[in-house]
């Protein structure tokens, strides 16, 4: 595309102002003009509508605040709701700083992109200054389509007459080509493939790794391989007899001899009040009541089901007399079908089961 | 033409033309620079490296190498962010606050002080990067789509909104100043003579060439991003002073602090401006552009706001005691006799007293004495967000976990090192762009100039 365009050069503003009324006033198709700076009242005289980046700008903060308000309301309400200190999920005072950033940002992100775009300005467009005069410095250019026969030389005329009134403006004729840089475009797939090709498939392989102090840790691993002894683990076995913290031991041992014993030789360390009764009865309705029934009569859900054979009940004559020891101890270790509670009930707490076991031993 | 009072000082001084104008902030980037600027160049350069050592020893053995401990988790690392996004505010001030209200003086300094702003925020979102400890893990902060749940981020958090107020920020800030440079660049692309640096400059520039509509469209682009730079500034300092005021701390648990930090935040980045151009004016010959008239107005600027920012630490003083509350009068009673005593009265020294000395005109106006007090200021500046944060964290709520905080030799490293890129980023600026913004200065040329006295 080639475009045939004179350009005319003034040295100060208020006479191109001049120039522009008068090739106005006899009838030239003025294509541009260029100024060093932004010459106020310029737009107006060479008949630009006002620019619509304002309208972009709201538009886009528009979209952004939007974006933040229902992203936030989306995220707090819906996708993750989370209660922090009791506030409500709805938060939407504490959505106004990032709703209110989001707008800026937006709206500055789509103005300046619309500004780039509707001046077609991208980096290394080519401005060639050796055919077109340097409007960057001191010189105020109008460029004008070239005019043909009679009006060239009205026009040679015209910046003629100028020249006597004003300081010198100079006409220079230019050819302009106007063509799109394509090497960079090509560019850009090239980044991608780039980018892309970069990424490897296999995940368990962290890649190149480096100064990776804070990842791995310094000391072994506990359940890791010992590195002294191939055959042992990390993790040590305890000393014989250490006992964990707040466990209370118990020294007979799982056995017919060890029932009769605990039978004869133990004793509840608390003693029988409501409260540890109370608390007994909530601990045999979460464990107990599924066979023994609410009051230890048997018929509990799962022997109602028939999914369990009927355990003795508390009235029998086998139980009724039952001494806290033997209690203690089956609920300890467990008893024909009835499995060990030891590690569902602390010491204390088998205490006051069998507290309330008691209780109902005596009601019965 | 609008009319002027002959009164009014030029803010042009020497009769320029509009070649001259071109070829005098060009000129450093024509020309080669002087021996001066490799020896302060150098400095900075190995200062920036020292820190980025610093940076890469912490990043090796973790945060630990820092002085921070139990009861004091926030040190140097947040007093030299607050300081920074400080210190960047005056940048945006004076290029948008200053254009929507007109302020012609403000075309000699903006394009400095808007490098200034983006080089300052680089160097504060560093440290709250850092102080994460794992730093390749810095992008959980922002909510993007994951697989761990998706796990959303806190949008109650003040640390939240610090994230999205800081990188928005640093962004505006950026396009403002790239889109106000772009004709300038223009400029330069058409002024320099070497092959590879016409490419180069040519690239910058995108291809300006004047054009009326683009002109059109750029002011219209400047003035709005200057109006959404406007309560964006304000929203950025009020967002990290919010870190604070929304926790339970005593001494930082006030609705003062919003306008407090954003007044602080203009003093100190208006007396870092002081502080580069001073030397800039010097250095590269612009005191026809630079004036005294410039400097008088910025120092009006500080006694302005460095008022305010007084005025606040005696109104929390006053609160604490006309709260009644126990806690709080003990907060700023051991602020001032505390272990940080020091600390307190360097601070109030350094802001409440040395900037009084502005209401005199013959200070105001005085190159040296300007360039001395802004020193003040911004030691007095940084030692306020040291106050803040530190004696109130030191002494929190159980004395058994009261302590002392020092800093190390690591995070003292740092904090000179931001110094030391602030600098060398700055230095460079000058160097390949013009400092002043040429097509702004060519434009307030002929109402505020000496150039009607020509005729």
């Amino acid at each position: 595309m080639t475009n045939k365009y004179l350009h005319i050069v003034f040295r100060d503003e208020e006479n191109l102002f001049e120039g522009i009324d008068l090739l106005r006033a006899n009838d030239f198709s003025i294509v541009d003009v260029m100024t060093p700076f932004p010459v106020h009242g310029l737009d107006h005289k060479i008949g630009l509508k006002p620019s619509l980046i304002p309208t972009v700008g709201f538009i886009c903060g528009a979209i952004g605040a939007l974006t933040g308000f229902f992203f936030q309301s989306w995220v707090f309400t819906s996708s993750w709701p989370m209660n922090f200190g009791g506030k409500p999920f709805f938060a939407f005072p504490s959505f106004i700083p990032v709703i209110f950033e989001m707008t800026v940002l937006f709206s500055a992100l789509g103005m300046v992109l619309a500004f780039l775009y509707r001046s077609k300005l991208y980096p290394h467009k080519e401005c060639s200054t050796e055919k077109v005069p340097i409007t960057t410095d001191d010189q105020f250019v109008i460029k004008l389509m070239k005019p043909e026969g009679e009006k060239l030389t009205l026009l040679q005329k015209l910046v003629n007459e100028l020249k006597v009134k004003l300081d010198n403006p100079e006409i220079a004729i230019s050819e302009k080509l106007t063509f799109f840089n394509n090497k960079i475009v090509a560019l850009v797939p090239l980044a991608f493939i780039l980018c892309f090709s970069s990424c490897k498939n296999n995940k368990e392989q962290p890649g190149y790794e480096y100064m990776p102090d804070m990842v791995y840790s310094r000391s072994f691993e506990y359940y890791s391989a010992n590195p002294l002894d191939k055959s042992k683990s990390m993790a040590k076995v305890p000393p014989v007899g250490s006992i964990p913290r707040s466990f209370t031991p118990y020294p007979y041992p799982n056995t017919k001899d060890g029932y009769e014993q605990a039978g004869k030789e133990w004793i509840n360390p608390l003693s029988s009040n409501d409260i540890y009764i109370d608390e007994g009865k909530k601990l045999f309705e979460l464990y107990c009541v599924y066979c023994h029934g609410q009051k230890g009569e048997a018929n509990g859900i799962l022997v109602e089901k028939q999914k369990f054979p009927p355990p003795p009940s508390f009235s029998s004559d086998i139980l009724k007399e039952l001494p806290a020891g033997k209690i203690f101890h089956s609920i300890t270790y467990g008893k024909n079908l009835m499995g060990p509670h030891a590690s569902m009930l602390s010491y204390q707490e088998r205490c006051k089961v069998v507290l309330f076991v008691q209780s109902l031993q005596k009601k019965l | 033409m609008t009319h002027e009072s002959p009164h009014r000082e030029p803010l042009i001084s020497g009769r320029k033309t509009y070649r001259q104008i071109t070829q005098d902030i060009c000129s450093p980037i024509l020309g080669k620079p002087g021996k001066l600027w490799y020896i302060v160049i150098s400095v900075t350069t190995l200062v920036f490296l020292y820190g980025l050592s610093m940076i890469i020893y912490t990043l090796w053995k973790g945060i630990g190498v820092w002085g921070l401990n139990k009861t004091v988790g926030w040190g140097w690392d947040i007093t030299n962010f607050v300081w920074w996004i400080g210190i960047g505010h005056a940048g945006t001030f004076i290029s948008a606050i200053l254009l929507l209200f007109r302020q012609k003086w403000r075309t000699s300094v903006n394009r400095a002080a808007e490098a200034m702003t983006i080089f300052a925020v680089i160097c504060a979102g560093l440290f709250p990067v850092i102080h994460m400890g794992r730093v390749w893990l810095c992008f959980y902060v922002f909510p993007y789509p994951n697989i761990r749940g998706p796990l959303w981020v806190n949008f109650n958090s003040p640390l939240l909104w610090d994230v999205f107020a800081i990188s928005t920020y640093f962004l505006v800030s950026l396009l403002f100043w790239y889109v106000g440079l772009i004709p300038d660049l223009g400029t330069l692309r058409d002024k320099v003579a070497s092959p590879l640096k016409r490419k180069v400059y040519s690239w910058l520039s995108f291809g300006w060439n004047g054009s009326a509509k683009h002109w059109e469209r750029h002011e219209s682009l400047c003035l709005i991003l200057a109006g959404l730079a406007t309560p964006l500034v304000l929203s950025v300092h009020s967002i990290v002073s919010m870190d604070f005021a929304t926790s339970v701390i005593p001494g930082w648990h006030t609705t003062i602090f919003p306008p407090y930090f954003v007044s602080g935040a203009v003093f100190s980045g208006f007396a870092m401006v002081l502080t580069l151009m001073i030397i800039t004016r010097k250095l590269m010959n612009l005191k026809d552009y630079i004036t005294i008239g410039h400097i008088e107005a910025m120092n009006k600027v500080i006694i302005l706001t460095g008022s305010i920012v007084g005025m606040a630490y005696l109104t929390e003083l006053f609160m604490a005691w006309y709260s009644g509350v126990q806690y709080e009068q003990y907060v700023f009673m051991n602020r001032m006799q505390g272990p940080y005593a020091w600390a307190y009265w360097t601070m109030m020294t350094c802001n409440l007293g040395v900037p009084q000395l502005f209401w005199f005109k013959k200070i105001r106006r005085n190159v040296i004495a300007t360039f001395i007090i802004a020193i003040f200021i911004n030691i007095g500046m940084w030692f306020e967000r040291f106050v803040i944060i530190v004696t109130s964290l030191s002494r929190d709520y159980l004395p058994s976990s009261w302590t002392y905080y020092k800093p190390t030799f690591v995070e003292v490293g740092i904090f000179l090192g931001t110094l030391g890129f602030f600098f060398t980023a700055f230095l460079l600026f000058t160097r390949f762009f013009p400092v002043i913004a040429i097509s702004e200065i060519k434009n307030i040329m002929k109402s505020s100039g000496e150039y009607e006295n020509r005729k």
